[in-house]
Order: structure tokens, then sequence, then C-alpha cells
């Protein structure tokens, strides 16, 4: 058994000298010190456009991919001893440290990825297949609103093109939209009948919005990009900064197509009200995470409805200077990182 | 124009802790455990320091090299390992490569790389069974790389020269074996 452990951990240690795992853990880190650096400078330039925002996320995700290679076409002896003694930080030098009876920090590193990785794929990509699989045969479901109804009253009002909308017999809250070749909307009769014709009429624009950006080439290969660091935690996060960003800029899009930006607070306030209270004999565990969750999800909607309702709707500021500045930083001090 | 410039100072002092920070979290390792790698200035400050009895070292030396190693670096956790780094006198460039680890642990990345390996071949030696490698390291110099297991380290020199020459090397460094 003791044979099998030890085996096990200095495979790790053996993985984690290859050039694999040189990237993995490296990559790891430059995203780490990239998030440090993209958060500084969002602060610093007080930068609150969610496109400009959202553009420098991209490069936590987007540089650390990139950087091992690149760093290595440079300077091949990069990953020698000497280089490391050198180094700005090694991160061996602590992933090295024995935390028990010969276990050394791997193996909780190890570990950390790997709950990534399951995160990622129990939150990530069974949702895409399932809304993908759930969206096949969506449009049979749905039918085309009366003329005379709310939701047409409000879809006259947005500029052409506009996108099928279908109205779905249900009474809970829900409008999705599905994308592909002919992105359609759908909206329950709940909804239709919840929000008033300003709240369907900026709800439609904020979907309008995703699909539109949907059709854009760099939020698909960011996904991609995304798909590569499936491993890494800080890329888990600053993806979802990223998605949280493009509501916003949905939101910015919304206002600039209705005008309408207490409607579009009012919609969100609706379909995201108070959270119901858990049912009585859930674990508590459960409850716990789901409660940290919803605690999150209000808080995000929370900071959409507050810029709404100030009408915060940023104009872009000249923001090259720092990008350029804050990818050199990172692109500099990541080199150093081994 | 103002906030810019108050937004470019708030950046550069962050960059500067970060630096800082990181400068600090690369030297608390140290604190923690010793034994981390680490630069030693002779080989007996490896031996007392880290406890480590056996370093197997060449009593053949080829002309040209520098003497002390340029570098000595060692550990004694996770696993032991020293790697000695010998420049060239002419160009103070690192040639000469010698590492010893403990098996079956990964061997350290030296300062010669080989770039391309034109032949690969078992040298035996002195009743060990060695792996010969020949090939070319930067800038198109011949380099050859030569490896076995010594006891219970897997020991490896790397030369920026031909063969003969780290045959003569490695054959220096252990005594004969009986087959």
């Amino acid at each position: 058994m003791n044979c099998i452990f030890l085996c096990l951990i200095m495979n790790i240690v053996t993985f984690y000298n290859s050039y694999p795992g040189m990237y993995i853990t490296q990559s790891f880190f430059h995203s780490f010190i990239a998030a440090l650096l993209v958060d500084a400078a969002l602060q610093a330039w007080k930068i609150e456009n969610p496109v400009v925002r959202q553009r420098f996320r991209l490069l936590v995700i987007v540089l650390p991919i990139l950087s091992f290679p690149l760093y290595q076409a440079i300077n091949p002896l990069r990953s020698s001893l000497s280089f490391r003694l050198e180094a700005l930080f090694d991160m061996t030098r602590w992933l090295n440290l024995e935390i028990w009876r010969g276990i050394s920090a791997w193996v909780l590193f190890l570990m950390l990825l790997s709950l990534t990785t399951i995160v990622f794929i129990v939150q990530e990509i069974i949702p895409i297949i399932k809304h993908a699989l759930a969206s096949r045969g969506k449009e049979a479901q749905g039918e085309k609103p009366a003329a005379d109804s709310m939701v047409s009253k409000a879809l006259a009002h947005l500029p052409d093109p506009k996108p099928e909308v279908f109205i779905i017999q249900d009474d809970d809250l829900i409008l999705f939209v599905t994308t592909g070749k002919r992105p359609a909307i759908f909206i329950s009769t709940g909804t239709a009948e919840t929000l008033t014709e300003e709240e369907i009429q900026t709800a439609i624009a904020h979907e309008i919005a995703h699909i539109e950006r949907n059709k854009l080439p760099l939020l698909i290969v960011t996904f991609l990009l995304r798909i590569v660091q499936f491993f890494n935690p800080i890329a888990l996060v600053e993806f979802r900064r990223i998605v949280q960003e493009e509501e916003k800029i949905c939101d910015d899009i919304a206002i600039t197509l209705t005008g309408k930006s207490q409607a579009l607070a009012d919609t969100l306030r609706k379909f995201h009200g108070p959270a119901d209270e858990g049912e009585a004999g859930q674990a508590e565990i459960t409850l716990a995470r789901d409660r940290l969750e919803e605690f999150s999800h209000a808080m995000i909607i929370e900071d959409r409805i507050a810029r709404l309702e100030a009408n915060r709707i940023q104009r872009r500021t000249k923001d090259r200077f720092a990008f350029v500045l804050t990818s050199i930083a990172i692109i500099m001090i990541n080199y150093s990182v081994v | 124009m103002r906030e810019r410039i108050l937004g470019f100072i708030m950046f550069v002092i962050a960059v500067a802790a970060l630096i800082g920070s990181l400068k600090l979290l690369n030297w608390t390792p140290d604190m923690l455990q010793e034994g981390l790698p680490s630069t030693y200035g002779s080989i007996d400050e490896v031996k007392s320091k880290l406890h480590i009895r056996d370093i197997y070292i060449p009593s053949y030396y080829p002309q040209g090299l520098q003497w002390p190693p340029a570098r000595i670096t060692a550990q004694s956790k996770p696993y032991a390992m020293i790697l000695m780094e010998f420049k060239r006198k002419e160009d103070n460039n690192v040639s000469l490569a010698i590492s010893q680890t403990t098996l079956p642990n990964p061997v350290p990345n030296a300062m010669i790389e080989m770039t391309r390996t034109n032949e690969r071949v078992n040298f035996p030696f002195k009743g060990r069974n060695a792996l010969l490698e020949v090939g070319l390291c930067k800038d198109n110099e011949q380099c050859c790389r030569i490896s076995w297991n010594e006891s219970s380290y897997h020991i490896e020199v790397a030369m920026v020269a031909p063969p003969s020459e780290i045959v003569k090397i490695a054959e220096s460094m252990v005594y004969e074996q009986a087959q």
C-alpha cells in the first residue's frame, strides 16, 4: 500500500517535471498573476465599460495558454534548474514542500486541478450539452404570439432584423434563447402576464443582444480557449466573470435599443426575486452551498440592477494604453515565473 | 489626462507590490523547510549541509574547463539531487553538466540542452550499462550525453564535446564493478 502511494507521488513529481506538467503548472500560476494584474489595471484606471473589462479579462484566459510554449521557444533553457533558481518566483519550491509524511504539496495541487476539472464538466460542459439537446425541437413546443398580444406590441418597437419569438405554455417566469442557424426567443405565458409591455420589450432586446453577440467569433474562440484550460481554477473563475460582463454588455445594448433602463432593472428584479427558503430535511451542506450560490447570484443581479437604475451606461473610453501596458506587465512578469 | 496619469502611477505601484510579494513568496519555502534546491560553494558544503554521503565526481576533466564548477545546485527534499555545471574558459558558456538524482526521480534540466539526437546507443563500461546519446546543442555544436544508474542514483553527464571526452569523464567517476 505504502509502495503504491509512494510510486504515485513519484509519478506526480515526474509528470510535473515533464513539459506537459510544466505547461499545466505554469499556465495556472501565469493566469493567477494575469488575474491580479488585470484587476489592478481595472481598479487603477477605473475602467467600468463592460466591453473593455471583458477584453481585459480575456487576457487571463488567452495569455497563459500561449505563455509557456512562447517563453520556451524564446529561451529553451528557461526550464533549466539554473533559470529556476534565478527566477522571480519558482512555484516548485512551494509544491515540493513536504506537508505530511513524505506527501508533498504537489498532491494538494493535483487535487485542486482535479476538482476544477470536475466542476468544469458538471457546471459547464453537461449544461451546454443539455441545452443543445433541449434546443432541438423546442420550436415545435412554442407558438407565435397573436398579432394584438403584448409581446407583438413590444416587438414592434424594436429595430429589424428580429429573431423569431415563440410563446410556450408555462405559468413560471421563463425567457430564453436558442442559438444556431435559426435563433429564436421563447417566452412563457407566465412571463407575458407578469411583465409590462416595456419590460417585455427590454427583456427581448436583451436576448436579441445575446443572439447578435453569439455570432461574434471572439466569444466562440474565448470559450474554446477556456476549454483548453479546463483544469485551471483561475480560468474557471475568470470565464464566469467574462460571462457576467457579457450580461452587462447585453444590458447596455438593450438600453441602446429601447432607451428604458428602469424597465430592464424592474424585469431583472421580477425574474430574480428573493430566493425561496430550502426545503426542510435537506442536507445542511447542500443547503449551505445552494445558499452561497444563490447569494453570489443575487449579488451579481443586484449589481446589474444598481447599474441600470443609476443609468451607468458607459461609452467606450480610450483604453488602449492601459490594455497594452497591462499585457506587457503580464508577459514580462510571467516570463520569470516558472 | 490627470486620471490616466494617476491610474498609471497606481498600476505601477500594484506591479511593484506584486513583484515584491513574489520575491517574498519565493524565499519563504526556505524558511519553512531545509534541503530545498539551492546553490552551494563546494561539494564539501553540499555533503555537510544536506548530508548526502555519496557524491560522484570525475577525476578526469578535459582541458579548457574552468575549475571549480560555475554552479553547484543541490537539494535533499523532496529527493536528493546534485547538479554541477562547468564553464568553458574560452567563451564562459556552460559546456559540462553532471547530475546525480535519487532513483526514480526526474533528472534536472541543465544549461545544456540537446536539441537534436543523432545517435543513441547502449554503452557498457566498468560493469555498468550506460546510454550514450550524441547530437546537437545550441548553435549546432556537437554535444553528447551519457547516463547510467549507480547504486540508488541516476547519473547523467552532458557535454558540448565529442563522445570520446564524455566517456573518459564517465569512466573517471566510478570504480570497476564486477560483472
